[in-house]
C-alpha cells in the first residue's frame, strides 16, 4: 500500500520506537562481531563509507552519523578523516561504540540523543549528515529527516539509506536473512516500515534538500562483498544537499 | 580535490620495499611522467629486505625462489630488467601434476603455451638485487629507509608518521607492507582470515636424475607438493620444494634428522627425479589465506600480501600481485593523462573494479587447490581423477586451465 507521505504525527522530541531500542540494547556487546547478527551491516560499511567519501570526501569535514549504534559507521568516516559526532538512543549500543573507539584510538563525540532533539541546538552545524539504515526503524521518518535537514549547513551533504518497499526486498531482507539464511534475528525490520525511493525523495524535497543521487546495493554470495548497484529493488543510499538560501 | 598538486605533479609513497613494492615502484616511475614516487622501507637498501614477520609471507630475497608466470615475466621485460633476472632463470618447460595412491595425472608442455616457456623459476638471492638496482637508478623515485607507523587521512591526503617522527604528505599511498599488515589495521580494515591447519617447508634438494625443466605439482593425502627445477638447464640435478605438512606434525618434520626427512621426501614425491641426496635447511611457516576486506579508500590502495595473501603451493600470490600492479599503473597512467586526481575514489576504484575478476579467480584457484587435495572425501578424490582425465584429454580445459595458472584466463591491463 502506498504511503502519501513519510509523516505520523507524534511528539517528534520522542520520536522512538521502545521496543526497537531494546532489540538493539540486547545485540549491542556482538555489535563489532563481523559473523555475528550485524555481519551483513560490517559487509556494507566500507561500500556506504567509501560513497559517502566520494561524493562528500569527508576529510576535515564536521560529520554527523544519525542513530550510529555502536558505532560502525562513525569510525568508518574517522578513519578517513572526517571529524564525526554519533548520536542514538541506544544506551548499550552507546557504550559499546564509545569503548571501541578508544580501542581503536579513535576520537569521535558520542550523545544519546534524538536526531529532533540534537537539531533545537544545532541548526546549520554538520557539514555533512548520515542516517543510514535507521529510518525503517523509527515511528516518523519525515522527522528524522526533517531533523537532518535542519543539523546539516546550506550546501552541506545529507545520506539516508533504507530499504525499498518492493516483494524483492521482503524476500531477501526479511524472508531470506531472518528466516531461510538465519543471518538476522526474526523481527528485524518490520516490511511496512519499508520506504520507497520516490517516497524518500519527496520527503527530502519538503525541507529543501535537493537529490543528487540514489544509488542501489547489491550483495554478490559468492564474494560476500557489497557493491553499488544499479538496482534500488533491495537496498539503495540516497545523497542530498541542503539548498542555500538565496 | 587539491588542483594545485596536478599542475605540480602527484605524490605517491609506497610503504614497503618487498617485491610487490619494489616493482610497482619501477613502473609507476616508468608510466607515471609527471608523479613523485617515495618508497619506504625500514631495510631499505639491504639485501635481505623482509616485508612480513612469518617467514612464509616475506617475498624475501633469500635462498628461495619464485615462480614467474609469462605476465610476471613480461612485465620485467617492459621495465628492462629480464635480461639481468635470465642469468637467475630457470625455465619450466613442463608441468607435471599427479594425485599420490590415485590415478590422475595430468602433464603440460610448451604445446600448451605456443612453444613458449610455461614459466620461469627465479631465484630470489638474484631478483632482489636487481630490483634494489633499477630503485636507485629509476627517475622521480626515492628509497627511504625508515618505518611508516601511522598513515592518517586528511584534508590534503595521506599523512604518512616515519619513525623518525617526520610526517609526508602523499596524495596516494600504496600499502604493500605484507600479510600481517600493521597500516592496515591502523586505518581500521577489517581483513578475513582462513587457517590452511598446514605448515608449509620450505628448502632446495639434490636429486640424482636430470628434472628436465619439469616442474612438479603432487597432491597428497597430507597436503600438496610443489618441486620446481633449479639451476638453468635442463640436465640440472637441484629443485627447490615447497612441502606441506598438517600443522600437528610441523615441529615432527622440523626435529627430525636430515636423512629422516629425505626419507620421508622420497615417500610422498616418488622416484620421478631419482633419489633425493640433500636438502638444505628448510624454512617452516604456517599457511593462511588473508584477504583484506577493503582495497581502496580516498587515497590509499592495499597492494600484494596486504590486500591476499594465498596458499603458496600454485604458485599465484606474486604473480597476482604483479598483474595488479601493472594494472593500477595503467589506470593511474590514463587518469593522469586526463588530469584527474590519482588519490581520487573515482580513479582508484575503477582500478578496483577491473582487477576484480583476475583477483577472484586467482584466489578462488589457489584456495581450491588446497580444499580439493586435502584430505578430501572420496566421491571428491573420485571427482578429482575424472578432472585430471578431462585436463589430459580436453584441449579447451587444458587451455583455460594453463590459462588460469599462468595468470591470462582475464583480460590483463596493457601499458
Amino acid at each position: 500500500m502506498p504511503k502519501s507521505t513519510l509523516h505520523e504525527p507524534t511528539d517528534t522530541s520522542h520520536n522512538v520506537d521502545p521496543s526497537e531500542i531494546a532489540k538493539f540494547e540486547r545485540a549491542a556487546s556482538r555489535w563489532w562481531d563481523a559473523n555475528g547478527e550485524f555481519k551483513p551491516l560490517h559487509q556494507m560499511n566500507p561500500v556506504r563509507a567509501n560513497f559517502i567519501d566520494r561524493l562528500s570526501h569527508v576529510a576535515g569535514k564536521k560529520t554527523l552519523d544519525v542513530g550510529c549504534g555502536g558505532g560502525l559507521l562513525s569510525e568508518a568516516l574517522t578513519h578517513r578523516g572526517a571529524e564525526v559526532t554519533g548520536i542514538d538512543m541506544g544506551k548499550a549500543p552507546l557504550e559499546v561504540a564509545r569503548m571501541h573507539a578508544e580501542q581503536s584510538g579513535l576520537t569521535i563525540n558520542y550523545h544519546q540523543t534524538t536526531a529532533e532533539e540534537h537539531a533545537h541546538n544545532n541548526a546549520n552545524t554538520y557539514d555533512i549528515v548520515c542516517s543510514l539504515e535507521m529510518l525503517e526503524h523509527v515511528p516518523d521518518p519525515q522527522s528524522v529527516i526533517n531533523a537532518c535537514a535542519t543539523l546539516v549547513k546550506p550546501g552541506g551533504s545529507v545520506f539516508f539509506s533504507t530499504l525499498n518497499r518492493t516483494p524483492m526486498a521482503y524476500l531477501i531482507a526479511v524472508l531470506g536473512a531472518e528466516y531461510i539464511a538465519n543471518l538476522l534475528p526474526r523481527g528485524t525490520h518490520d516490511y511496512t516500515k519499508f520506504i520507497t525511493p520516490a517516497e524518500l525523495s519527496h520527503a527530502c524535497r519538503q525541507t529543501g534538500l535537493s537529490v543528487k543521487k540514489i544509488t542501489g546495493l547489491s550483495y554478490n554470495p559468492l564474494t560476500q562483498k557489497f557493491k553499488e548497484a544499479d538496482t534500488v529493488a533491495i537496498n539503495y543510499i540516497i545523497h542530498a544537499v541542503k539548498q542555500s538560501p538565496h | 580535490m587539491p588542483i594545485s598538486a596536478i599542475s605540480q605533479g602527484q605524490k605517491i609513497a609506497i610503504v614497503g620495499g618487498g617485491m610487490v613494492g619494489a616493482v610497482t615502484a619501477l613502473l609507476l616511475s616508468r608510466y607515471l611522467p609527471h608523479a613523485t614516487i617515495q618508497l619506504f622501507d625500514r631495510l631499505a637498501g639491504g639485501s635481505t629486505q623482509n616485508d612480513e614477520q612469518a617467514p612464509s609471507a616475506r617475498p624475501s630475497f633469500d635462498g628461495r625462489s619464485t615462480a614467474i608466470a609469462p605476465t610476471t615475466q613480461r612485465c620485467f621485460k617492459q621495465l628492462g630488467l629480464w635480461s639481468q633476472l635470465l642469468p637467475h632463470a630457470t625455465p619450466i618447460h613442463n608441468i607435471h601434476i599427479s594425485d599420490k595412491g590415485h590415478a590422475g595425472q595430468g602433464l603440460f608442455d610448451r604445446c600448451d603455451n605456443a612453444g613458449e616457456p610455461l614459466g620461469y623459476v627465479v631465484q630470489n638471492a638474484g631478483l632482489g638485487p636487481v630490483l634494489m638496482r633499477a630503485l636507485r637508478q629509476a627517475n622521480r623515485l626515492k628509497t627511504h629507509e625508515c618505518e611508516v607507523t601511522a598513515v592518517n587521512i586528511c584534508a590534503s591526503g595521506a599523512l604518512l608518521t616515519l619513525s623518525d617522527h617526520s610526517t609526508y604528505c602523499a596524495d596516494l599511498v600504496i600499502i604493500a607492507d605484507g600479510a600481517d599488515s600493521q597500516l592496515r589495521g591502523q586505518l581500521g580494515i577489517t581483513a578475513r582470515v582462513d587457517d590452511y591447519q598446514q605448515h608449509a617447508i620450505v628448502a632446495n634438494v639434490r636429486h640424482t636424475q636430470a628434472h628436465e625443466l619439469t616442474a612438479y605439482e603432487r597432491f597428497t593425502a597430507r597436503g600438496p607438493m610443489a618441486l620446481l627445477p633449479l639451476g638453468g638447464h635442463a640436465n640440472a640435478v637441484e629443485s627447490t620444494l615447497v612441502w606441506t605438512c598438517p600443522s600437528a606434525h610441523w615441529h615432527h618434520y622440523q626435529t627430525m634428522s636430515p636423512a629422516d626427512r629425505l626419507v620421508q621426501l622420497q615417500r610422498q614425491f616418488g622416484f620421478r627425479l631419482g633419489h633425493f641426496s640433500a636438502m638444505s635447511d628448510p624454512a617452516f611457516y604456517p599457511l593462511r589465506r588473508v584477504l583484506a576486506d577493503e582495497q581502496v579508500r580516498q587515497h590509499v590502495v592495499l597492494m600484494g600480501n596486504a590486500a591476499h595473501f594465498l596458499h603458496p603451493v600454485a604458485g599465484q600470490g606474486f604473480n597476482l600481485s604483479v598483474r595488479d600492479a601493472l594494472r593500477l599503473t595503467a589506470v593511474l597512467k590514463a587518469s593522469a593523462e586526463q588530469g584527474q586526481y590519482l588519490g581520487s575514489l573515482d580513479v582508484l576504484g575503477q582500478y578496483e573494479r577491473e582487477q576484480a575478476a583476475d583477483q577472484y579467480y586467482t584466489v578462488g584457484l589457489s584456495h581450491s587447490f588446497h580444499r580439493l587435495f586435502t584430505g578430501a572425501p572420496l566421491p571428491v578424490q573420485l571427482g578429482r581423477t575424472l578432472g585430471f582425465l578431462a585436463l589430459e584429454l580436453n584441449p579447451m580445459i587444458r587451455t583455460h586451465f594453463i590459462g588460469l595458472l599462468s595468470g591470462q584466463a582475464v583480460p590483463q591491463a596493457t601499458l
